[in-house]
């Protein structure tokens, strides 16, 4: 287009000159001015027309290159992949954007003045040794590590992306294929039903997914929840409300930590769509003394920062992970050496109420009682319960509110309580001023609560019906 | 009060003089490698694989992984191993556990030579231990056996309880205890008189599985109490098969839970293979 436009000026000027200049001849020129006008015109028309069709042929390409991005980008965030397959994916989507970029200057280089390519060629060095820097320094922190060839394949397909959308701008017809498509980074498992097709939905998600590559990439804070307390994890962790954490100093918070565990600790992260938002879970494992552990964060997008609203630490094996109720934990202990599969639901305000579902086969390990010299039932194998958790399953449920600020408290429903669970939630009710529907929290109004919330009745509570059947 | 038995430091330490060990062989000529195979992606072995092979790096112990996919085959596995027992710069084996469904563990674990067994798993390893011949012993009794001696605990003629039967820490841990000349009870599940016999212990190592079972009422004074278990309390803290709080008062030595046993089997480890470099020689 500025080609064009300036044909046009030198045509209007050299016109404008020989006019002035040539008046005796004037008839003659001025007809062979005109015909030079004529002939520069159709030449700038057909200009034209080549600079759109180099154009249009680049743009229609780009649609199938951000559907291939498109889809290296949801393999990578959602498939369960080995190390050297995000090595590979994640150097496969930078080179697409390579290719692209390295196509879209030659474009550039057929529809752009001289002076325009000679400016842009020297931005564009400028960008080649910014990008390179900023590829190696995300990569610095994982030196040596396998996930170090990911976060800086990652880094480089984030900003050759960015670049190519950039310059896309000049092409005529481009300014519309300039912003970033929406990635929709659903987890195919859950229910579609839960999520709005309107438009402050999909830039909220938006949002979301590009703070969370933001933070794979290394550049994003998560934030603890304010009301997060780090009673609800192992001690010695920061997991204190208030602090940040990037993808390089997670391992800082918890200082448990072997000096040698945690080596470049496996990121995976999952999605899920609920109906009250989208919720990130981030994991990790490492090692503490002789056992791996996962640690499992539950985010959120809160006020375009994410924002940890849970933590889960999982033993060995014990993956959290989420299904249509919530995130999905088998807790290895829950004080009293009994197993129990844990949902925790998170509502609205992302404060989350904990499901427990103790079977009488409660499932985990075989556990010998040495005083009272009786095995425990055996037990079956966990996995399958915390994959397939049904709160129909549940022989009897121990349900438990969760306020962040407050404590657990347990009570179970139906013949199961004890006096001294009641005493439990008795005491830490009146300490923290928790009431029922507002109703005071005596050890009737508890047990009656208790009660209602039987097996049989769970889908028709109020809080739980959004689960039924998602 | 008791003395912490410091795993974190002594295990740094055993670290350091294989550090030392390893450069001296290979000064001589000899470079130490170790094969460490993993079928499938479990996160927690991928975990557990990764830092072995730090810790390799770290005492200069050359390490060769195998990431094999899941459904890897028997035969396949099989044939790896078999490969791997026959080269000659290739000085410990280890396949980590669990592997897959559909491979048969114990089958895999004849399959490694017992020259080159440095998780001690090998029934031959096994075999060895029982009747005092050369071979490697399984990490974390090991490990203890370490933590006593260098904690100037004497064995030799202690009544020693141990409470746990287990092929991996329970059985070889008494073997282990009986080879220093201790006198060694073996308590599990069938034991009548739990409390009576760990009170006569002078070392109560205890491998029982469950949190905090083991209080003042178990021991007798200036007992030296080793802890093998880790869980979370009720606070979601972590702690052992002993109740810390009851028993450090009057135990004359105890390990802390974290920072006792658990820091001394990867140690252990890393032994085996640079003892696999010359036990056999």
């Amino acid at each position: 287009m500025k080609k064009m436009r300036k044909m046009v000026t030198a045509i209007i000027l050299a016109t404008s000159l020989l006019a002035c200049v040539g008046c005796g001849k004037k008839d003659a020129d001025t007809t062979k001015d005109t015909k030079k006008e004529q002939t520069e015109s159709e030449v700038s028309n057909d200009t034209t027309e080549e600079t759109e069709d180099y154009a249009k042929a680049f743009l229609d390409k780009f649609a199938d290159i951000e559907k291939q991005a498109k889809e290296l980008s949801d393999s990578i965030e959602n498939d369960d992949l080995s190390q050297t397959e995000y090595n590979t994916k994640s150097g496969d989507l930078y080179a697409l954007w390579d290719d692209c970029l390295n196509e879209l200057w030659g474009v550039l280089d057929k529809t752009l003045s001289k002076e325009d390519m000679e400016k842009l060629t020297e931005e564009e060095n400028t960008w080649i040794a910014d990008k390179d820097k900023q590829i190696t320094d995300a990569g610095a922190e994982y030196e040596g590590g396998s996930i170090q060839p990911m976060i800086e394949s990652m880094k480089g397909a984030e900003l050759t992306e960015k670049r190519v959308r950039e310059l896309i701008k000049l092409l005529p017809g481009g300014e519309s294929v300039g912003s970033s498509d929406e990635t929709s980074t659903d987890d195919s498992s859950t229910d579609d039903s839960s999520t709005d097709d309107s438009s402050s939905d999909a830039s909220s998600s938006d949002k979301l997914n590009n703070l969370f590559d933001d933070f794979l990439a290394g550049n994003a804070e998560v934030k603890i929840s304010d009301k997060l307390q780090n009673e609800n994890v192992m001690n010695d962790t920061a997991y204190n409300a208030g602090n940040s954490f990037t993808l390089k100093t997670l391992e800082s918070l918890n200082s448990l930590w072997e000096p040698v565990s945690g080596v470049d600790p496996k990121v995976q992260y999952t999605i899920f769509e609920n109906p009250n938002g989208k919720l990130y879970g981030l994991s990790f494992e490492y090692q503490l003394e002789a056992t791996a552990f996962t640690e499992f964060f539950v985010i959120s997008e809160n006020d375009g920062e994410l924002r940890v609203d849970f933590v889960i630490d999982a033993w060995e094996r014990r993956y959290p992970m989420f299904n249509k109720y919530g995130v999905v934990f088998d807790d290895g202990s829950n004080g009293a050496g009994a197993h129990a599969t844990n949902v925790f639901v998170p509502t609205k305000d992302f404060e989350y109420v904990m499901l427990s579902a103790q079977e009488n086969n409660a499932p985990g390990w075989n556990f010998y009682d040495y005083e009272t010299q009786q095995e425990e039932q055996p037990m079956t194998n966990i996995m399958d319960d915390v994959v397939n958790s049904s709160i129909e399953n549940a022989e009897s449920i121990i349900f438990t509110k969760t306020e962040v600020n407050k404590k657990y408290y347990y009570y179970y429903l139906a013949d199961d309580i004890t006096q001294d669970m009641v005493d439990i939630i008795d005491g830490i009710a009146k300490k923290y001023d928790f009431t029922f529907d507002g109703k005071e929290a005596t050890d009737a109004a508890i047990l009656q609560y208790a009660k209602e919330l039987s097996v049989d009745n769970i889908y028709n509570n109020e809080d739980f019906a959004q689960w039924k059947d998602k | 009060m008791a003395t912490l038995i410091d795993g974190k430091r002594i295990s740094k330490e055993i670290k350091d003089e294989l550090k030392d060990k390893v450069a001296a062989l290979k000064e001589q000529g000899k470079e130490i490698g170790m094969a460490v195979i993993q079928v499938g992606n479990d996160p927690a072995s991928s975990v557990y694989v990764g830092n072995k092979k730090k810790a390799c790096e770290y005492i200069g112990i050359r390490s060769e992984s195998y990431e094999l996919p899941e459904e890897t085959t028997q035969e396949e596995l099989i044939e790896l191993i078999e490969k791997l027992n026959n080269d000659d710069k290739i000085h410990g084996i280890l396949v980590q556990l669990p592997v897959p469904k559909h491979i048969d563990e114990d089958t895999v674990i004849k399959a490694i030579s017992p020259k080159k067994d440095v998780d001690g798993f090998h029934p031959q390893s096994v075999g060895a231990l029982s009747i005092g011949q050369p071979g490697f012993v399984s990490c974390t009794p090991a490990g203890i056996i370490q933590l006593l001696k260098r904690s100037n605990i004497d064995i030799e003629g202690k009544e020693c309880v141990v409470i746990g039967r287990s092929n991996i820490v329970g059985k070889p841990m008494a073997l282990l205890l009986l080879r220093e000349n201790g006198t060694v009870t073996v308590c599990h599940s069938r034991t009548k008189n739990l409390k009576e016999v760990c009170k006569r212990a002078d070392i109560l190592v205890v491998a029982i599985g469950k949190p905090k079972m083991i209080d003042a009422s178990y021991v007798k004074d200036g007992v030296v109490v080793i802890d093998v278990g880790i869980h979370r309390n009720e606070n979601n803290k972590l702690c052992g098969d002993v109740d810390f709080d009851s028993v450090e008062p009057v135990a004359s030595a105890i390990t802390p839970v974290p920072g006792g046993v658990g820091p001394m089997t990867i140690a252990m480890l890393m032994n085996n293979c640079v003892e696999a470099a010359t036990m056999f020689e």
